[in-house]
């Protein structure tokens, strides 16, 4: 067993293996439903509905600028950004992202699930590089997951 | 293989503006004092620094009554500022920085209130006096482009360029006679502290900053420069330092070849332009 860390990330989109990855998070919760009742002493809950989120930045960076399937970013962006088409955008696309930890185990750990995007967001800025600031929540439980 | 001692390095300074900065006021008939060559408009305190070559313009373009002699809207000079504003006015830096009553140009009194422009506009490079040390450090900055997967940290490499440094003197405000270390062709490190408190015309000045320097060969950074502190050290046993720290701003050159010099006709004066600067060249005086 050793440590992880950036060097050992990992994130699949769509199946392709992401490129120019700065980070990825995930975050899951559980909404405790109360169900604590007079004569209790103690609060007592269930639980109710559970929320996958995450966000992940990627360079916007092209291996071929003639082509933006080769942007990662660009990828997530078309998906959530819709130019007008016959009076209005059209629905935004979810996305099936894997969020990957390679441990140098024959197995690499993940988690993965289909994903709305929810924000994504970029700042052009003197000393810094463009990259895209993306947030995405899981539509319904992951797909898989072996961690 | 040559070792190089910092006696061959010197800093040399040409005062400048920011931008197109000017001072405005107006000129009125008893601002003049024909009898003392002496002037004086509104203008804030620290505005304007002896050994200043300023340019007066009137603001209608109308020929400006101030100088004897001088039938021109507008006109380049040295000026010497007093104690309480006066400004006298000078061919030369060095008569300039003296201040004194027989090199000043004559005055006139104008004929009527003028409204006016002053703002500097130097040409000229003076090498800085009491110089103990200085240093100069340009800087790439570096962006972290490291991404997930990678082993060894990526950057950018081609980021922005800036450049900062500092001067070590000892102070002086004066010019004395017979005084061979500052003569009146030199800037005084007081300078400085004028200038990080000049107002409307912003603490920049222009800086070639000498690696090494010979006639025919010389090695300078050369940049446009921002005052940004200037401090003072005082102690009982030791004489009494200014450090002049400073933000380079806009592009930095390291220039390798001959100094900048000027054409000069046989009989060695130099060939002058029409706003009273020199003609430059290439090759050096002989």
């Amino acid at each position: 067993m050793s440590f992880s860390s950036g060097k050992d990330g990992r994130l699949y989109i769509d199946g392709q293996v992401a490129a120019k990855v700065i980070d990825w998070s995930i975050s899951t919760s559980v909404a405790g439903l109360d169900t604590t009742t007079l004569g209790d002493l103690d609060r007592t809950n269930t639980a109710g509905i559970r929320t996958t989120s995450g966000s992940c930045q990627l360079f916007y960076y092209a291996v071929d600028p003639n082509n933006t399937s080769t942007n990662s970013a660009s990828v997530l962006l078309n998906k959530i950004i819709k130019a007008n088409s016959s009076g209005q955008g059209a629905e935004s696309e979810k996305v099936l992202l894997r969020l990957g930890i390679v441990d140098g185990s024959s197995t690499e750990k993940y988690i993965e699930g289909l994903c709305l995007i929810t924000s994504a967001a970029m700042t052009m800025a003197v000393g810094a590089v463009l990259a895209a600031s993306i947030s995405f929540e899981f539509d319904g439980a992951p797909r898989s997951m072996y961690l | 293989m040559s070792v190089y001692l910092g006696e061959s390095g010197c800093v040399e300074i040409q005062r400048t503006a920011v931008g197109s900065g000017f001072i405005s006021g107006t000129l009125e008939i008893a601002d003049v004092d024909q009898n003392a060559k002496r002037f004086s408009f509104d203008f804030p305190v620290s505005a304007l620094i002896t050994g200043d070559r300023i340019e007066i313009a009137t603001q209608d373009k109308s020929n400006l009554e101030l100088v004897k002699d001088h039938d021109y809207p507008d006109g380049l000079w040295y000026c010497h500022v007093d104690q309480t504003g006066g400004l006298r006015l000078y061919r030369t830096f060095a008569d300039a920085v003296n201040g004194q009553y027989d090199p000043a140009i004559e005055l006139v009194t104008p004929t009527k209130a003028q409204p006016i422009f002053v703002r500097n506009r130097d040409d000229d490079f003076n090498p800085l006096a009491q110089i103990q040390e200085y240093e100069i450090t340009t800087n790439r900055e570096a962006v972290d482009l490291t991404v997930l997967g990678d082993s060894f940290r990526e950057q950018y490499a081609n980021g922005l360029i800036s450049g900062q440094g500092s001067i070590q003197c000892l102070w002086e405000y004066k010019y004395g006679l017979c005084d061979s270390t500052v003569d009146y062709s030199k800037e005084l490190p007081n300078y400085f502290a004028q200038l990080v408190l000049r107002l409307e015309q912003g603490s920049l000045f222009k800086g070639r900053f000498y690696l090494h320097e010979q006639l025919n060969q010389a090695v300078w950074y050369t940049a446009d420069c921002v005052v940004t502190n200037v401090g003072f050290a005082f102690s009982p046993a030791s004489v009494v330092r200014t450090s002049i720290d400073f933000v380079t701003t806009g592009p930095i050159q390291l220039l390798i070849g001959q100094l900048p010099t000027y054409i000069l006709q046989e009989d060695r004066y130099d060939i002058l332009l029409e706003d009273g600067g020199r003609l430059e060249q290439e090759e050096p005086r002989p």
